[in-house]
């Protein structure tokens, strides 16, 4: 029977193995989900060719076909943007660890959680760094902790606020920067609500998982994700 | 004038028949390949000004039939279609002597102004 640390060894060589399914089966099927998307965008685009060769048509027609062959190209576009964010997060579990730049992996949670957000009425988003930043991390388990820290802000701020996801670079590390901007909000009082939630606990142990640290910092207000060390 | 002719290659029936008459209306002759395969018998029985090459096919895939045509048809320009977030099969692609890639969902403008710039360039 195993013992200790050779089952421990297993069960997270058996975890891996599934991420890493559940993301090969992910990717697939937002390849085949393009797919589907360019034969409906060739399509629609094969009627507006044939709307604008129809000289005959009646002006008001021919405007209702434009302006509905429009929606699907706009519908298209947001279903190709989805596709690709989704792509990209089940690539993230190719590999147990890799170099990850801050500002790509911030713009992709923000487009990622933008529903949740959306639900909740506040806005998400992102503040690129001018420099790449970049950090040897668990893909899957970075994800996780900024998500577990948006749906902290999410469950703390009223609808109509915004949450700016900012990477930085400091002397003694990279960090996430989340920007509270909640009109008429006073820092404590938005500690209190952060602090109360279950999902605090959670990123706090999260982010000691990744060898860093959670910080509040009431001028600004923000919650400060440090990370290790920036790669050279 | 005469028409310019191109092969397209894409294992997706209704994309492949959608664009080439879509590319018809535009004034090109458009021949159609449903894979690899096919792609090579049509290059050995007719000659043309290009060849639009998707690279993920079943069985023979893009990448491979352009490195089986260079030697044959050098002078062929090739435009590959790529999945989105693929840009490494379309940098791959440029190695093996693509003259240039586009992510799919297509946009015809783009794919008009390449198949200009590339016809131009022969």
């Amino acid at each position: 029977m195993k013992k200790g640390k050779a089952l421990e060894t297993e069960v997270a060589e058996h975890k891996q193995e599934e991420i890493a399914f559940f993301g090969k089966i992910t990717a697939a099927a937002t390849h085949e989900m393009k797919n589907v998307l360019a034969i409906i965008k060739e399509t629609a685009g094969l009627m507006e060719d044939l709307v604008i060769l129809s000289p005959e048509m009646p002006a008001s027609l021919r405007e209702k076909c434009q302006s509905t062959l429009s929606v699907i190209q706009n519908q298209i576009k947001r279903g190709v943007d989805i596709s690709d964010h989704l792509n990209w997060f089940a690539h993230c579990t190719d590999v147990p660890t890799a170099s990850m730049d801050l500002s790509t992996t911030a713009a992709q949670m923000i487009h990622l959680a933008q529903r949740f957000a959306r639900l909740k009425g506040v806005v998400l988003e992102v503040e690129p760094s001018e420099a790449s930043i970049t950090v040897q991390v668990r893909p899957v388990f970075l994800l996780m902790t900024l998500f577990t820290c948006i749906r902290c802000c999410l469950n703390a701020l009223s609808p109509g606020s915004r949450i700016v996801l900012a990477p930085e670079e400091f002397d003694t590390g990279s960090a996430f920067s989340f920007l509270l901007k909640e009109k008429d909000a006073r820092p404590d009082a938005l500690f209190s609500a952060l602090s109360a939630d279950a999902a605090w606990s959670d990123l706090q142990q999260m982010v000691a998982a990744l060898e860093g640290a959670v910080q509040w910092v009431p001028d600004g207000p923000c919650i400060r994700l440090q990370l290790p060390e920036p790669l050279a | 004038m005469r028409e310019r002719t191109l092969l397209l290659v894409d294992d997706e029936v209704e994309f492949v028949q959608t664009l080439a008459e879509r590319l018809q209306l535009r004034g090109f002759q458009v021949y159609i390949a449903h894979d690899g395969d096919e792609a090579l018998i049509q290059l050995e029985k007719s000659r043309f000004d290009m060849v639009i090459l998707d690279v993920m096919m079943p069985g023979l895939g893009g990448l491979d039939v352009l490195k089986q045509m260079k030697p044959i048809y050098p002078e062929t320009p090739v435009i590959l279609l790529t999945g989105r977030g693929s840009t490494n099969d379309g940098i791959e692609g440029m190695r093996l002597g693509a003259r240039d890639y586009l992510m799919k969902p297509i946009n015809i403008d783009e794919l008009i102004k390449k198949i200009g710039e590339n016809l131009n360039a022969t």
